[in-house]
């Protein structure tokens, strides 16, 4: 399992002890978000979509982001990314980075995206925002793996065009045709209306999906992830065309500071999202509402 | 020496070679002292005359358990200058921990069960696996100690390395485990048979002690309470209300392990290089600040909500399941730290008669 290997592999004997990891390249998403390419010291790892990494800058802190990187990109280069919007400390720290720069890296931790369980299903990918990086990790590893995924779907949402991240990314993935791509934002600038793209929030795309590809509910599954109040509302919609529970995915944000279990910001109820999440189904998160009586999202 | 036999020492050691016994131990020896204005401490080290007799203290004012998971302690040392260079503290010295209480051993195998779940934390696992406790069954509990409502004492049973009951002259040596059975075969000289006879007073005596509790605290009922989800709303805003978010229940509970990570750098030397360390220090689900988010989002953002939280931890029975033991051992430091008398028993006695009582049941 990925977790054991983290110790005995990557981390040699210490469980805080990060890899060196090298920066060499960094990209420009929008104006707050960057997407960093890392050179781990140890070597290329395995990891799965979904999957986090504990980012350190020395003499500031550690914090946590999803792998935006696929595990077949992984593959091809030996890298991998993280993208980060400068918000708090670390992540304005990280912001001052440069090329050649040395970060501490602890991955792959948490679960990952139950990828195996997408196999044959049409899938439905729900990003909103800053959202969009594990959910790139899982789209390009599905794409990469076409043949073992039905039809797949991105919804991709952001508040303004500036803020939307991947920008040629998003472009490519609008002309395949092995890949059904709609996006929104809430605000449009001049440039998108004169292109005449959709305004209104992601869960606005449904009804376009249900005209041209409507959803066969049991064999598909969605995977969500944004903003909290996207992803309650992302599900309201998919519950109303009757998406079984478990195959509604989504992963949760929480306060993961040790990111293996112990330091206990992260607990909901009895679960921690970061060993036992961050990934969790539909029906996983109504059962945790229940057992520790507050809500997950 | 084969598990079994283990289980079943139990050997005589007279007074009178206890500090030869205490002089006998590799590496650092902590035990309990007397500080200035009357706490009891586990100091390391100490000089050994001044090590207290088991008539002498209840127990001490923080769980001995912090010398393996102290307030604060250096994750690693880095020294920046290109590429960053990390240092990771020595490896920890054999420790002894002589007079710990039953309670405070029952906490160290819940740690150590905790430390090495699923992720083994390397620096509470390389001191528990070097650690060695001579424990000291209780014949006199304290005003808060409640231990066998929590499976925490007085006497244990399983668990101990080494277990001591004081008979006046002599003390009852118990052998629990193989640690234990390493102490005491590499001493057998300090060492004699142990009477049929004084294993059934040992019995006794522990059945006696446990009509000398002055409190009750209901656990199962808390338990099912809390887990069945029949506290009510108005019920938790009552007894949140008079938590006054201090922390010192999370930071005198010794099967508390919330910690945070702490960078620190110090400015560049002469040689250019900037050094620092990162640290990880005691943190309280009761703080406000403990679940925010870096974009400034907390999931848990009123007193209640943190409330609730602390024991849900504690006593719901899906925590239960997993750790193998409700989350208390019955020391009762909370009770002597909280000033809004919302401690485990007063918390599970207001779940069991679903009122508010202000004051504990004794």
């Amino acid at each position: 399992m990925a977790m054991e290997a983290l110790q005995a592999a990557c981390n040699g004997k210490h469980l805080y002890e990060p890899v060196l990891a090298r920066i060499v390249e960094i990209t420009d998403e929008t104006p707050d978000v960057k997407t960093f390419t890392l050179e781990l010291e140890c070597g290329a790892i395995e990891y799965r979509p979904g999957q986090f990494a504990e980012v350190s800058v020395f003499g500031v802190g550690e914090a946590p982001f999803g792998i935006s990187s696929s595990p077949t990109w992984t593959k091809r280069t030996g890298y991998i990314q993280v993208t980060v919007r400068a918000v708090g400390r670390v992540t304005g720290a990280l912001h001052q980075l440069n090329v050649g720069d040395y970060v501490g890296v602890r991955a792959p931790l948490g679960n990952g995206f139950p990828v195996e369980r997408a196999e044959g299903k049409r899938v439905i990918i729900v990003g909103g925002g800053i959202g969009l990086p594990p959910l790139r990790s899982l789209l390009n590893y599905m794409l990469d793996n076409r043949e073992r995924f039905g039809k797949i779907t991105l919804l991709y949402g952001a508040r303004t065009p500036a803020d939307r991240v991947y920008k040629r990314e998003l472009d490519e993935w609008e002309r395949r045709d092995d890949l059904e791509y709609l996006d929104t934002v809430d605000i449009a600038d001049e440039e998108w209306q004169r292109l005449g793209k959709r305004v209104g929030v992601v869960t606005t795309l449904f009804p376009i999906i249900d005209e041209q590809s409507p959803i066969d509910p049991p064999n598909t599954i969605a995977f969500i992830c944004g903003p909290p109040i996207m992803i309650h509302f992302v599900i309201i919609e998919l519950e109303k065309r009757n998406v079984p529970d478990e195959n509604i995915i989504s992963t949760l944000e929480r306060h993961m500071k040790c990111g293996v279990g112990k330091c206990g910001h992260c607990a909901i109820g009895h679960k921690y999202v970061c060993t036992d999440g961050p990934v969790f189904s539909w029906a996983e998160m109504k059962e945790l509402e229940w057992m520790c009586a507050e809500p997950t999202v | 020496m084969s598990g079994a036999s283990a289980e079943i020492r139990a050997m005589v050691l007279r007074k009178e070679r206890l500090n030869d016994l205490l002089w006998s131990i590799e590496g650092q020896l902590a035990a309990p002292i007397r500080l200035e204005h009357g706490e009891v401490h586990f100091a390391v080290n100490p000089p050994i005359e001044q090590i207290l007799q088991d008539s002498d203290y209840v127990n001490s004012t923080i769980s001995p358990v912090a010398l393996l998971f102290p307030q604060t302690e250096i994750l690693f040392n880095f020294k920046l200058n290109g590429k960053p260079q990390i240092e990771f503290p020595k490896e920890p010295q054999p420790l002894t921990i002589f007079g710990i209480r039953s309670c405070d051993v029952a906490a160290m195998r819940y740690l150590e069960m905790f430390f090495s779940r699923k992720f083994i934390d390397t620096p509470f696992m390389e001191r528990a696996s070097r650690t060695t406790l001579i424990s000291i069954a209780c014949q006199r509990p304290g005003s808060s100690c409640f231990c066998p409502c929590c499976a925490g004492g007085p006497f244990l049973e399983e668990g101990h390395d080494i277990q001591l009951t004081d008979f006046g002259d002599i003390f009852l040596v118990e052998v629990g485990s193989h640690k234990g059975a390493q102490f005491a075969d590499g001493r057998m000289e300090f060492f004699e048979p142990a009477p049929c006879e004084l294993i059934e007073r040992r019995n006794r005596v522990a059945e006696e002690t446990l009509q000398k509790f002055q409190i009750a605290s209901h656990m199962g009922t808390g338990v099912r309470k809390l887990t069945s989800r029949s506290v009510s709303e108005e019920l938790w805003n009552m007894m949140a209300a008079r938590c006054i978010e201090c922390g010192g229940c999370a930071f005198v509970c010794p099967l508390c392990t919330c910690f945070d990570v702490v960078d620190h750098k110090l400015p560049p030397d002469g040689d250019g290089a900037a050094r620092g360390w990162r640290e990880r220090c005691w943190d309280c689900c009761q703080f406000a600040g403990y679940s925010i988010e870096a974009a400034g989002v907390n999931p848990r953002p009123n007193k209640v909500s943190r409330f609730k939280r602390r024991f849900y931890h504690k006593l719901s029975y899906f925590y239960m399941e997993m750790d193998g033991r409700v989350g208390c051992v019955g020391c009762g430091r909370c009770i002597q730290v909280c000033f809004g008398v919302v401690d485990m028993p007063a918390v599970v006695n207001t779940l069991r008669e679903e009122k508010l009582l202000g004051v504990r049941l004794r």
